[in-house]
């Protein structure tokens, strides 16, 4: 019996739309119905049925009701603008209130709309995929990718794999271009092959696309890097000199590349022309992976099928990495997503992108408890005119659609509102987020469907409970005035929002501190190693790596010492797994990072050494290489007394004291410093702390002498330091921003109904007064009620906030606690201005001559 | 009084729907309530007609005055419910006459006048 019947919900939900004298009838025979489908139709289809005759039901009733209401509509809409202009105070709280929340949705939209947009104007983008490259490195949770593939993967799919169409390499060129004898470094000298301009549609302003790249040390040029180099004359034919000794002569100017799109291209040569550059078969090897490849693939093509014939393949082609590694395609919209960098993916992202979305959604559920509150305090005002609709006929449900109807019509202006903020907002968005969104892009169809759909659901919201509330009034009690506008439900579920509210600031600010808390700890944790007054040159040509360099530095009296390194400790080379004395074969793929110094650099960075001694031998070759370990490495590798042993093909003499070379959001890794040999990378230099413009001037007068076809540049350590923890500075940031405006709404919503309650109590207060109160007294009345409500908001909060801040530090290897400092001034500043907006009302109210509110005549 | 047009028929016209229900609920005779209804209506115009269509279209009906309610009794086998019947009034009547004649003075002469457009 009971199995036949149709879900208890559905039933429940018909009998609320229907009016009451047919409710009974009506799911009656559709329970009916629903029996004798089941006999034929069976259970899915059956139910499947029942939903779509539950949702047809509500559409016509729905329609039915709004066809009735039109009549009324225009006197409900001069009422509504009647009430906002005559109480212009709670209007401009709840259209300020509204319009935040909304303009911090719509930036956040604008954001996440943008940032799935990328890349989406290509022909055949769903096709196109890059190739990536999954290494089995055992370090960090999670996967560990890089966009690389060996160079002669490219033409080897082309011959082997039918469903791939075409394919491209895509590879950083030269950062040194010389034009007209003026030195220029640049970030998008990019290296494809030809294929690069039809699989994507980058359109040629001149120059054909099926020839621009076919000959080496042919360039196609940006337009924008055109005129930045040749102003308005005609690229075509000019030639720039790159990296100091390659001529590259331009053959066709592209097209500004649009805001959104993955690749950043400046300049585009042909592949082949390292082939000419390095040697005749350069590009043919499957040993090295440093070269990024994109593919168009058939339509029809299988996506699993195609990944599972690639071990194969690149096995039968002898791949020189490691034989774990597993290539596999990744569409072109997620490339954006992943991020640029050549790094672990945590999505990271993904997470920010979801990050804003909550904290914006939980800003716009404050300002909707404002107007609910607001709506439902001013009841008083609102009653004899619900109250008279009434007698004179209207139906409740009448009454709900006017007030509804009033606070979409409110959630729409202040939509516009926003979007004139918006406008405003946007530039100092852009510069904050590193984009360039289009602040035309609220008007494209989807954003501006989003918008309108998302304010009318605001303001159906937030009007849903003011509606049925007023609705709820019994026309005889308001008029005969024995009705009591402080029911005990309006006052609690009016308490319950300020108090939600308030967790909702609370656990914000409370969150934000935390952050800070983070970013204190971090800028003052000891990295293991010197770090004021330093700074590192990077070193590009070989003239600047001889002593000659350095010694005429060093003849300045503010630059005390300098030493040459391949690396620095905030820049360290990983991907190395090498071999050690005892290695069990579950240690064989540990991820070790690598540094190659002299001898001083362990003096010049204070890095105490902590068993054994510094180099003795030069480095001449991997069998006589010595090798100094860090702690972390020593843990690693299980040795007990790690002196002498074998690692690699050298020896292990030494062992560092940890210091953190990456950001503390991972475990120190372990790390292996052997001596330099060869030419190096870096110079860092230790400057005195006085004159720094002076000294910097003089390294470049002497960078001059020795370079001429690099330009100086030069990083402080510091910033170095500083620029790993750019992203949770920019977190701490918004979320400063985020937590200010939800408590700037919270407040302004207690601000209003306060001074409505102290408006209301203005006879009793005088009452008071005439009896003996003082303004204290008062004061006291109203301040114990909000501070209870505070405080419970406070308890709430902070577990939450709790919980929240330490599942994000949970992120970090090392990371502080949520200082109780935080959490105490959180809440104490909740309450304090929580005390100041109510007490500036009351305290109006509170000092005002009892006659003035109590004659009447 | 409701206004009559030259040719005699009642100004407030009801839709294709509502004229389909009335005639359903003639031929349903006793037995004409929600479910019976529905089912036959679904059957004859072959399809779906969802509860709350057919429901406000009884609700106008009433309102009309074309058609009155009865609530029945319950039925005593187990499980029985009381059902609401809907039976048509005479004004209801009328009504369907109305249609039907203004019907076939519409389709007057249709066979010859369709053959004739048909020839040309």
């Amino acid at each position: 019996m009971k199995r036949n019947r149709p879900p208890a919900a559905g039933q429940k939900f018909l009998r609320k739309i229907l009016p009451i004298n047919e409710q009974k009838y009506i799911t009656e025979g559709l329970e009916d119905l629903f029996a004798i489908n089941l006999k034929d139709r069976g259970k899915f289809l059956t139910l499947f049925w029942y939903w779509k005759e539950i949702l047809m039901t509500t559409i016509v009733i729905i329609k039915d009701n709004l066809i009735g209401s039109t009549i009324m509509l225009k006197n409900y809409l001069k009422i509504a603008f009647r009430n906002m202009k005559k109480y212009k105070f709670y209007t401009l709280i709840n259209f300020i209130g509204l319009a935040m929340g909304i303009t911090g949705s719509l930036l956040v939209l604008l954001f996440i709309d943008h940032e799935l947009s990328y890349d989406i104007f290509h022909n055949n983008q769903e096709n196109i995929y890059r190739m990536i490259l999954e290494h089995p490195v055992k370090f960090a949770k999670g996967r560990t990718i890089f966009p690389s593939t060996p160079p002669a993967m490219k033409g080897a799919m082309l011959d082997e794999f039918p469903e791939v169409l075409k394919a491209s390499r895509y590879k950083n060129g030269p950062n040194i271009i010389k034009c007209d004898n003026e030195i220029y470094t640049v970030n998008n000298f990019k290296y494809v092959d030809p294929e690069f301009l039809s699989i994507f549609n980058f359109p040629l302003i001149k120059g054909d696309p099926a020839t621009v790249l076919s000959d080496p040390f042919s360039l196609v040029i940006a337009e924008k890097e055109a005129i930045k180099l040749f102003g308005n004359q005609d690229p075509i034919g000019k030639t720039i000199l790159a990296d100091g000794e390659h001529e590259f002569a331009i053959t066709g100017v592209l097209k500004n590349l649009p805001v959104k799109t993955y690749f950043n291209i400046g300049f585009l040569a042909p592949i082949e022309t390292l082939n000419s550059i390095q040697g005749k078969d350069y590009l043919n090897t499957w040993g090295s992976i440093n070269y990024e490849l994109f593919v168009e693939l058939r339509a029809d093509t299988d996506l699993t099928e195609f990944e599972n014939k690639l071990p194969g393949f690149i096995k039968r082609h002898g791949y020189g990495g490691n034989p774990r590694d597993h290539f596999m395609p990744q569409k072109l919209s997620d490339v954006h997503l992943v991020g640029e960098e050549i790094d672990i993916v945590d999505n990271r992202r993904v997470q920010t992108l979801l990050l804003y979305s909550a904290v914006a959604f939980l800003i716009l559920l404050i300002a909707c408890f404002n107007y609910m509150n607001l709506a439902t305090a001013r009841s008083t005002v609102r009653s004899k005119e619900v109250s008279i609709r009434k007698v004179v006929g209207a139906k409740r449900s009448e009454l709900i659609k006017q007030f509804m109807g009033e606070s979409i019509i409110l959630a729409l202006i202040a939509l516009i509102i926003s979007i004139a903020a918006v406008k405003l907002a946007l530039p100092y968005f852009n510069a904050f987020i590193n984009r360039e969104l289009a602040f035309a892009a609220i008007f494209s169809a989807k954003i501006f469907i989003t918008l309108l759909f998302l304010s009318i659901t605001i303001g159906f919201i937030s009007g849903a409970y003011p509606a049925f509330y007023l609705s709820s009034f019994i026309p005889q009690e308001v008029i005969k005035g024995s009705y009591s506008h402080d029911r005990r439900s309006g006052v609690i579920s009016r308490n319950t929002l300020i108090i939600i509210q308030y967790v909702i600031s609370i656990v914000l600010i409370i969150c934000t501190f935390g952050i800070y808390d983070q970013l204190r700890y971090v800028s003052e944790l000891d990295p293991g190693f010197s770090k004021d007054f330093i700074l590192t040159i990077s070193l590009r040509d070989q003239n600047l790596s001889s002593q000659a360099f350095l010694d005429e530095l060093k003849a300045y009296p503010n630059i005390i010492t300098g030493t040459y390194s391949n690396g620095t400790p905030v820049k360290t080379w990983g991907g190395n797994l090498p071999e050690w004395e005892g290695q069990t074969e579950d240690e064989k793929e540990t991820l070790f990072f690598g540094l190659q110094v002299e001898n001083e650099f362990f003096d010049f960075y204070g890095i105490p050494i902590v068993d054994g001694g510094i180099f003795t031998r030069e480095n001449t070759g991997p069998e006589n290489r010595q090798y100094i370990l860090n702690e972390t490495a020593v843990k690693t590798t299980g040795w007990e007394n790690p002196i002498g042993k074998r690692f690699e093909q050298g020896v292990v003499i030494g062992v560092v004291k940890d210091f953190h070379f990456s950001s503390v959001r991972n475990k120190i890794k372990p790390l292996s410093i052997s001596r330099l040999s060869g030419s190096s990378r870096f110079l860092s230099l230790k400057i005195a702390s006085n004159d720094i413009p002076d000294t910097l001037k003089h390294i470049e007068n002497t960078w001059k002498k020795f370079s001429v076809n690099y330009p100086f540049s030069y990083n402080f350590i510091e910033d170095q330091i500083n620029s790993m923890y750019e992203s949770e500075r920019k977190l701490g940031k918004s979320m400063t921003f985020c937590s200010l405006i939800a408590i700037v709404i919270a407040t302004i919503g207690l601000f209003g109904l306060t001074s409505f309650i102290a408006q209301q109590k203005t006879k009793e207060i005088s009452i008071r007064k005439i009896l003996g109160a003082t303004v204290p007294n008062i004061l006291k009345m109203f301040f114990g009620k909000v501070s209870f409500w505070i405080l419970l908001a406070t308890i709430i909060a902070v577990p939450t906030a709790w919980f929240t801040t330490h599942k994000w530090l949970n992120s970090y290897a090392y990371k502080t606690h949520l200082s109780l400092l935080s959490v105490a001034s959180a809440a104490l500043s909740a309450q304090l201005i929580a005390v100041v907006a109510v007490g500036i009302h009351v305290l109006k109210t509170a000092r005002k001559n009892p006659v003035d509110s109590l004659r009447y005549e | 009084m409701k206004e009559t047009s030259k040719y005699g028929a009642y100004m407030n016209e009801i839709s294709k729907l509502d004229e389909n229900v009335l005639l359903i609920i003639l031929s349903l005779k006793d037995n004409a309530y929600i479910v019976t209804i529905k089912t036959r209506l679904e059957k004859y115009l072959n399809k779906n007609i969802s509860l709350g269509t057919l429901f406000l279209s009884l609700k106008r009906l009433t309102r009309e005055g074309y058609i009155i309610t009865k609530i029945g009794k319950a039925a005593s086998k187990q499980g029985g419910r009381a059902k609401k019947y809907y039976r048509l009034t005479c004004s209801g009547v009328m009504k369907l006459k109305e249609i039907r004649r203004l019907h076939t003075l519409m389709w007057k002469n249709f066979d010859n006048l369709a053959e004739e457009v048909l020839e040309s």
